[in-house]
């Protein structure tokens, strides 16, 4: 029989327990928390047993802490993500002035980012990523500045969530099967547990390299 | 030193923490027939397989209660051998340790000559705490069926 003092004289009650000047709330205290073992002792069910017996027959999981972080972004409906030593901010959105005679279309124009003129490029005409797809979100929009080297540009993204980090041996490679502009520029995938649903998203982690040569080949 | 405390029965036991390598919810275990009541049998552990000694059969000839609340403590036990051997121990309300000095305890006032494996006790609020010594925890039947026919009991 558990003698539920904490509603009686606990801090669900008059307050008058002696204990409570020691241990300041019930959650402190010896006698609350007998209880809740108590309360939370019940029978094994086969199956409790079963999926326990195969939690621990099994190797241990020694988790590696993420020893490489990438910052994720989104553009269109692709996910995905950069080395953070590429970036030297990520801006507010803002609007491309065009510039004359610019035949590359990964080229879109130049961006007045905190009063200085930076170069956009389209990641999107560059990745030759989906435009269809999910529609983005009303102001998650933000401009990344890249650099590498003397080189800087400018990219709008639809939303950034942040950094990621991973565990660069955890990387999976592409398909070998997949083609097309967004594998050339990959370093491999990601996956991303997301939200508190952990939904697992795969994010493609791009090769800072390669990305800043094509950049580079647009503008020339 | 942190002890972790089990009961046999009504009473509170104490063992140390270090010869503690994991505390497991209950397992299944596959039996070993004509093995003394005590051995349950054996569990798979982290890839390997151990025996499992239910510790309140060993004292009380009762099997433990499968209950949440009921534990397996993977042990290191030094029975004699060169390496330590790990054996899963059956115990019921593991679920709580203790922090205390190794000279809190005081020996007790009688020792039971079939139960060579308890030592000093310490009293707190709840009652009297009793230490468990693993090296000296299994008989020589246990022992026998762990190590073989032939080999020497440490205990």
């Amino acid at each position: 029989m558990i003698s539920d003092c904490w509603n009686r004289v606990g801090v669900r009650g008059d307050r008058s327990c002696i204990e409570l000047r020691q241990h300041s709330h019930c959650h402190n205290c010896p006698v609350y928390r007998a209880a809740a073992v108590t309360l939370l002792d019940r029978e094994l069910t086969a199956e409790q047993r079963r999926e326990q017996t195969r939690q621990f027959a099994e190797a241990a999981v020694v988790s590696t802490p993420g020893r490489a972080s990438a910052l994720v972004f989104r553009v269109a409906a692709e996910w995905l993500a950069l080395p953070p030593k590429v970036f030297v901010e990520v801006a507010e959105a803002c609007r491309a002035h065009s510039l004359p005679h610019q035949r590359s279309e990964v080229i879109s124009g130049i961006a007045n980012v905190r009063g200085e003129l930076i170069v956009t490029a389209s990641l999107r005409v560059l990745l030759s990523v989906q435009t269809e797809g999910a529609p983005p979100r009303r102001g998650s929009e933000r401009v990344l500045v890249l650099a590498k080297g003397a080189a800087r540009f400018a990219c709008s993204v639809d939303e950034v969530h942040g950094l990621l980090r991973y565990d660069p041996d955890k990387v999976s490679k592409l398909p070998a099967t997949l083609a097309g502009a967004a594998a050339r520029f990959s370093a491999g995938m990601l996956s991303w547990e997301e939200g508190a649903q952990r939904t697992v998203r795969t994010v493609s982690l791009l090769d800072d390299t390669l990305l800043f040569e094509a950049l580079n080949r647009s503008f020339a | 030193m942190l002890f972790l405390i089990f009961q046999l029965g009504e009473d509170r036991y104490a063992l140390d923490t270090s010869d503690v390598v994991e505390v497991l919810p209950l397992l299944e275990v596959k039996s070993l027939p004509k093995a003394p009541a005590a051995v349950l049998g054996l569990f798979a552990y982290r890839s390997r397989t151990l025996p499992l000694i239910d510790l309140t059969a060993l004292a009380l000839g009762r099997p433990s209660r499968a209950r949440t609340s009921t534990r397996i403590i993977v042990a290191r036990v030094r029975d004699g051998a060169a390496e330590p051997r790990l054996i899963g121990l059956c115990a019921e309300r593991a679920t709580e340790t203790m922090r205390c000095a190794e000279s809190d305890f005081v020996a007790p006032p009688v020792t039971v000559r079939d139960a060579p494996y308890l030592g000093p006790v310490i009293s707190d609020d709840r009652g009297i705490v009793q230490r468990v010594s693993v090296d000296r925890l299994l008989p020589a039947d246990v022992l026998r069926v762990l190590v073989g026919e032939g080999a020497e009991a440490g205990a």
